[in-house]
């Protein structure tokens, strides 16, 4: 029979692909029919622009949800990054290019911190950065002291350079991405990495150095988060107090309407995490253009995330059931 | 052995009751009856929603909506009353509405498969979302009569640290004595198994999902009556620390069919103590998050190491 377990799950994934540009039209007409004003060049490089910081730190947060592990603290290396970064430059005169070296360093360090503490203290990922998150936070709210740091404003006008209407920091982020993608797909790493999120255990058996594996994923998002966190800043003009509060959420939801599985192991950088991304600000915009309040956000994200984690634990009991049925058979 | 291990299972617990009673001794008026009661008394609201994580955790998984939920259902409570409902309708919308959400997640959870940390956190954004959209970050008051009514002291103890205590023993005993106590622990401890011994694994969780809203609607009334308003900041971001916080300090196991209620209760009076005495020293709210913060990493962490110690090893 042609409905085999494999041909099932290419068109599964195939399926989810080619649903996710289905939505990603729809949404764009939809919203293009419902405004006039969504419809133009300037609105999609708008949102676009908009996306940046998030887009840097999804992208990390992807590395470690692809190894089976969650970082619910990249919110928080959002904030706590720039704000040494930002601490040095303006109140001790540091030169600029050391004080952006500091903030890549402060997410290096803070990912290798919760890489450390799941791979070497076993703890869960999600308790681990949890608590993490807060310790973050609380550190980074410690240095600043309730105060927002102006930044200078070479750097905010660095972020919103722009060649006729383009952004270039949409090229930056995309340029990004794709780096990823191509160490997800091309390099011994992130074959690692999806080996990893599919099974661990076999991994292990396999001679797979897993705990390396999942600390340089924790690694890279903190390194992603920190980027992230410069680039809201300088979209911002300064480090304000709640800055990336709720980032790791937006990053999570984009994620599974991305199409990546939060069990580990399935979906991509490219096209699944940019579409994800781009299909949520796409709402987000539409959203505004219709005059709807920005407090009714979460709502639309937390429908979102259900209906694509809905989508996520069918595919994978379906193909469970299909591999258990293959080996009995 | 099995000694041993139980005692090592409440270290924490038992390192925690050690440091408490040296600061006791060093500084006096931490013990002081007036300090003790109102210690207890803010420890109610924390508890209530220790146990209900406790219920969640010993399935294996987590709720963190609790304090989120919490706030939106005494905002809307409070909302209700002020609107001229009477007490006991906004007492109900309370509890009946964090159950309405303790359900969704349930349902997410139990039946359609979803991971328990991404609903509940999920679910936090959301409700925080909706206390914030619904206030405007303004606190809604409550008619005095409610807090008159829910504040009453016995023997200088207020009403709620009765509440407290008698939903933590009753749900102490009824994880211990009743069958879906006993089918909680099963499932927590291995699902595929419980489900073969014919426990209705689906159910279970489902339900424990909806213990914790009830529980975190408990909280909301007894919240909204000791600060005699409800607002979107009673769900922040470093409570639901707490919250996890009182559940492992209490010896909860994060992977589940281990921890009980009693020890979350304690593990919330412990927390409570803990604020109490950084307020004392006056530790910043900064600090204070950093310290619990890595207080919650290094409970589970040693929670981990028992595990790996004392169960992988055996097997």
């Amino acid at each position: 029979m042609f409905w085999t377990q494999g041909f099932k799950e290419k068109l599964f994934i195939s399926l989810s692909l080619s649903r996710l540009f289905l939505i990603a039209i729809v949404v764009f007409f939809g919203f293009s029919l419902l405004t006039k004003k969504f419809l133009s060049l300037t609105n999609l490089f708008n949102f676009m622009h908009a996306s940046v910081p998030l887009m840097f730190v999804a992208t990390g947060l992807t590395i470690v949800v692809l190894a089976r592990n969650l970082d619910i603290s990249v919110g928080s290396v959002a904030f706590l990054a720039p704000v040494v970064g930002s601490t040095l430059l303006v109140r001790y005169g540091f030169p600029l290019p050391l004080s952006v070296g500091v903030v890549l360093l402060v997410g290096l360090l803070a990912g290798l911190c919760n890489g450390l503490i799941v791979t070497r203290l076993k703890v869960n990922s999600f308790i681990a950065t949890l608590g993490t998150m807060m310790v973050f936070r609380g550190i980074g709210l410690q240095i600043v002291k309730g105060r927002t740091i102006g930044l200078p404003s070479v750097l905010s006008n660095l972020s919103s350079v722009r060649f006729g209407g383009f952004y270039w920091d949409i090229l930056v982020s995309l340029v990004f991405l794709i780096f990823l993608h191509v160490v997800h797909t091309r390099t011994p790493f992130g074959r690692y990495v999806s080996a990893v999120g599919s099974d661990p255990d076999v991994c292990r058996r396999a001679g797979i150095d897993v705990d390396k594996v999942v600390l340089l994923s924790f690694l890279l998002s903190g390194l992603f988060a920190s980027v992230g966190g410069l680039w809201l800043s300088m979209q911002l003009g300064s480090v304000s107090l709640r800055m990336g509060i709720g980032m790791e959420f937006v990053a999570l939801a984009s994620i599974v309407i991305g199409g990546i599985s939060l069990f580990g192991g399935e979906g991509s950088l490219f096209p699944g995490l940019l579409l994800g991304v781009y299909i949520l600000y796409m709402i987000e915009s539409g959203l505004n253009y219709l005059g709807v309040s920005p407090y009714f956000y979460p709502f639309v994200r937390g429908g979102l995330i259900f209906s694509a984690m809905y989508v996520d634990s069918l595919r994978v009991r379906l193909t469970k059931e299909g591999k258990t049925s293959s080996v009995k058979g | 052995m099995l000694r041993r291990e139980e005692a090592i299972r409440y270290l924490p617990l038992m390192v925690f009751v050690v440091i408490v009673i040296i600061l006791g001794l060093v500084v006096p008026q931490l013990l002081s009856v007036r300090n003790i009661v109102n210690v207890l008394n803010q420890s109610a609201a924390l508890g209530l929603m220790a146990v209900g994580i406790t219920f969640t955790m010993v399935t294996g998984g987590i709720d963190l909506s609790g304090p989120s939920v919490m706030a939106l259902g005494g905002i809307l409570g409070a909302m209700v009353m002020r609107e001229g409902g009477p007490l006991v309708i906004g007492v109900v919308v309370m509890v009946l509405f964090c159950m309405a959400l303790g359900m969704l997640n349930g349902f997410a959870v139990a039946y359609l498969k979803m991971v328990p940390f991404v609903v509940t956190l999920s679910m936090m954004y959301i409700s925080m979302g909706a206390s914030i959209w619904l206030t405007r970050e303004v606190s809604v008051s409550v008619p005095p009569a409610f807090v008159k009514v829910l504040t009453f002291r016995i023997l200088d103890l207020p009403f709620p640290v009765f509440l407290f205590f008698a939903i933590a023993f009753l749900a102490f005993g009824f994880l211990r004595k009743t069958q879906y106590g006993r089918w909680l622990y099963a499932t927590g401890s291995n699902p595929t198994v419980a489900k073969i011994l014919g426990v209705p694994v689906e159910q279970v969780v489902f339900k424990a999902y909806l213990f914790s809203g009830l529980f975190a609607g408990l909280s909301a009334v007894v919240t909204t009556a000791r600060l005699m308003s409800a607002s979107s900041k009673m769900g922040g971001e470093g409570v639901i620390l707490n919250v996890v916080g009182a559940a492992v300090v209490g010896g909860v196991s994060v992977h589940g069919a281990e921890g009980s209620v009693l020890g979350a209760a304690i593990g919330a009076i412990f927390i409570t103590i803990l604020e109490n005495m950084m307020n004392m020293m006056q530790v910043s709210y900064y600090l204070s998050l950093i310290a619990k913060g890595s207080l919650v990493v290094a409970v589970v962490a040693f929670d981990c190491w028992r595990k790996e110690r004392f169960y992988y090893k055996r097997g």
